[in-house]
């Protein structure tokens, strides 16, 4: 009886080291599982820290890049409403009648076909001279074959230079337009 | 009309571009001006110009600007704006977004070169704002380092992953048996007055201390309707974390048409930088009407109901921009609640069957139900949520599984014994269940529970702790 119980003993212990083996197997595989998952979880959220990082970066990155034009504008805008002068806007105005004379016969008939009326409106930085005033009327009324009559009013904001409706178009050739393109294309 | 392209030959006096070329929101603005100046030569600069036929119901309708484009913006010389609509042969047909007193027929529009866009960022959480992103609560104008544009692609299909995280609404019948994942498109339908918004706003009020942002869209809703709104979300503290973005009724039509728009780019803009968001479209059926009446007025060719051709493409457009992103793209989610209102119970008209079938499920409220106590109306045999069982926590699922299937029997059941069949035990055991659950699933507004407390009383009436209680009559 002794010995029977003895190997009931021994058998029971070895019940219960295969099953502390198994206890602990089943543990060590739960264990790997969820650490596993963890680290998957980690590499999700670093990877999404990562983009958001990335994005942040381009969104500041491109909130200065714009930030720095603009102030570049303010800076040239109040730069050049000092130094533009009447010298500068004549200049500027004949540099705009040069180019309108140069234009190609397509360029002419195109805006011959979309401004219509004789009456075109203008805005001048400065008032134009008699001469200029002339000289632009002739220039648009080759460009144009017909003839014009001018109505050109005087606005300061566009520090020198000239803007022009023609139609369906409008011609700017002044400071104020030149450094808009500049800062916004 | 001219065509533009003539002016751009090689020696040309003139200089065409400023304004004609569409700002592109990736290129950085020192390399888009990089480029600009590559070729740059002081030179008389030749931009289209367009002038004002006609103004009114908030459309112009502009001569000229033969390279317009759809959804250009357009600057008006008097300070007004507008978006292209509408391109004809010799006409351009806008929608009014912004109108001064001085604008009238002869004023001069120019194309703006740009997209429509509204400023984004965390500066707008608690803020009430108009679709163009200007303030309407008397408060400074937010203050954002980016933009958006309303009307972007929506996410490709290898940006997004799979819907497997629960939204909570805090409603029994909705977390228990039409569960919302975050990422879903669930659709809130019913009559008028039958308890949408209000299902809409405690949804909102239950994400406190959930990490989720929420934005609140109302689309032609009246001033009293937005006052209340507000007033409520203030109430429950849910501005914290909510932007409310108002096109009300008296608004111009063109601000109403873009209110949803604006509110999806809002949470887009989140959802890109990891968070969770819920918007809720309040609603796509006033929405619907909207764009009717902008096409009428512009002359698009109606179609059925005299909507145009593509309302569904412009309700899917917008709903497919909500999704659950890959974390390799910030994995954030956007949830969208649109709502829609339907005539006597109708769920086969045109806008809402469209609507059924863009989204990913849809809560159907029943008049009759609400009449009848029974709230939130509704109705569970009508409601379905096709991917939110992905996203419902095990244990909810595993307590819930059989709950909606029984409940639709026991409603069946119930219809016999109107007759005054006399049933057997078992029988009679299921109807008083069923009665039961249907007093459990009673929710008074502005209530919404934790998932816990619908775990706990799952398990109540699983273990049939409730069976002694007799319900009332």
């Amino acid at each position: 009886m002794k010995q029977r119980y003895e190997a009931r003993l021994a058998e029971w212990e070895e019940e219960k080291k295969k099953a502390r083996e198994d206890f602990r197997r089943e543990l060590e595989s739960e264990r790997q599982r969820h650490l596993n998952a963890i680290r998957q979880e980690l590499d999700e959220e670093r990877r999404k820290a990562e983009v958001v990082w990335e994005q942040e970066k381009s969104e500041w990155r491109r909130h200065t890049e714009e930030q720095a034009l603009l102030l570049g504008v303010a800076f040239c805008a109040r730069m050049l409403s000092r130094l533009a002068d009447e010298h500068l806007h004549h200049r500027l105005v004949t540099l705009f009648l040069e180019d309108l004379r140069q234009l190609s016969g397509e360029e002419k008939e195109s805006l011959r076909r979309n401004s219509t009326g004789a009456e075109l409106r203008g805005w001048s930085a400065y008032p134009l001279g008699e001469e200029e005033r002339l000289s632009l009327s002739r220039t648009l009324e080759s460009l144009l074959g017909r003839p014009v009559e001018l109505s050109i009013q005087v606005d300061p904001d566009l520090i020198a230079g000239i803007r022009l409706h023609l139609g369906a178009y409008v011609i700017r050739a002044n400071l104020h337009d030149e450094l808009e393109f500049f800062s916004h294309g | 009309m001219a065509d533009p392209s003539s002016h751009q030959g090689k020696g040309s006096g003139l200089s065409v571009g400023a304004g004609f070329e569409r700002t592109r929101g990736s290129t950085s603005p020192l390399e888009a001006l990089r480029l600009r100046l590559d070729g740059y030569r002081l030179a008389p600069r030749l931009q289209e110009q367009g002038t004002v036929l006609a103004l009114g119901d908030g459309i112009a309708w502009i001569e000229g600007l033969p390279s317009a484009a759809m959804d250009d913006l357009l600057d008006f010389e008097d300070g007004s704006r507008a978006m292209v609509f509408a391109l004809g042969k010799t006409r351009v047909g806008a929608i009014l977004l912004e109108e001064t007193e001085y604008l009238t027929a002869g004023t001069a529009v120019h194309r703006s070169g740009r997209l429509l866009s509204i400023p984004v960022g965390d500066a707008l959480i608690g803020r009430v704002l108009d679709p163009l992103g200007n303030p309407l609560d008397g408060l400074d104008p937010p203050v954002c380092t980016a933009r958006l544009p309303l009307d972007t692609p929506s996410p490709p299909i290898i940006a997004r992953d799979f819907v497997n995280a629960p939204l909570y609404s805090g409603c029994k019948i909705v977390d228990t048996m039409i569960p919302i994942g975050r990422g879903q498109r669930q659709l809130l339908i019913g009559d008028e007055g039958t308890g949408r918004s209000a299902l809409a706003i405690d949804t909102v009020i239950h994400q406190q201390g959930q990490n989720v942002l929420c934005v609140y869209v109302l689309i032609g809703q009246k001033r009293s309707t937005v006052v209340s709104t507000l007033e409520t979300l203030r109430r429950e503290g849910a501005m914290d974390y909510t932007t409310v973005v108002v096109g009300e009724a008296f608004a111009l039509p063109g601000l109403k048409y873009l209110a949803p728009m604006a509110g999806c780019a809002i949470a887009e803009y989140w959802m890109q930088r990891g968070r969770d968001t819920l918007v809720v479209y309040d609603d796509l059926s006033t929405h619907a009407y909207t764009y009717r009446e902008l096409s009428l007025l512009l002359r698009r060719p109606p179609g059925r109901e005299a909507y145009p051709g593509d309302i569904f493409y412009l309700h899917s457009r917008l709903l497919e921009r909500s999704t659950r992103l890959a974390a390799d793209q910030g994995g954030g989610s956007m949830t969208a609640l649109p709502i829609v209102e339907t005539q006597q119970g109708e769920i086969a008209a045109y806008i809402t069957t469209n609507l059924i079938s863009i989204t990913d499920g849809q809560i159907y409220l029943d008049s009759r139900l609400f009449a009848s106590g029974f709230r939130p109306a509704i109705d569970i045999g009508r409601s379905v949520s096709r991917i939110g069982g992905k996203a419902q926590h095990p244990r909810i699922k595993e307590e819930a599984g059989r709950m909606k299937l029984d409940y639709l029997q026991f409603l069946e059941l119930e219809v016999f014994t109107r007759f005054g069949a006399r049933l057997e035990e078992s029988m009679a055991r299921k109807l008083k269940r069923g009665k039961v659950l249907r007093e459990i699933l009673k929710q008074d507004r502005l209530h919404p529970l934790p998932i816990e407390f619908h775990l706990a009383w799952l398990i109540a009436f699983n273990k049939d702790c409730w069976i002694r209680w007799n319900p009332p009559r």
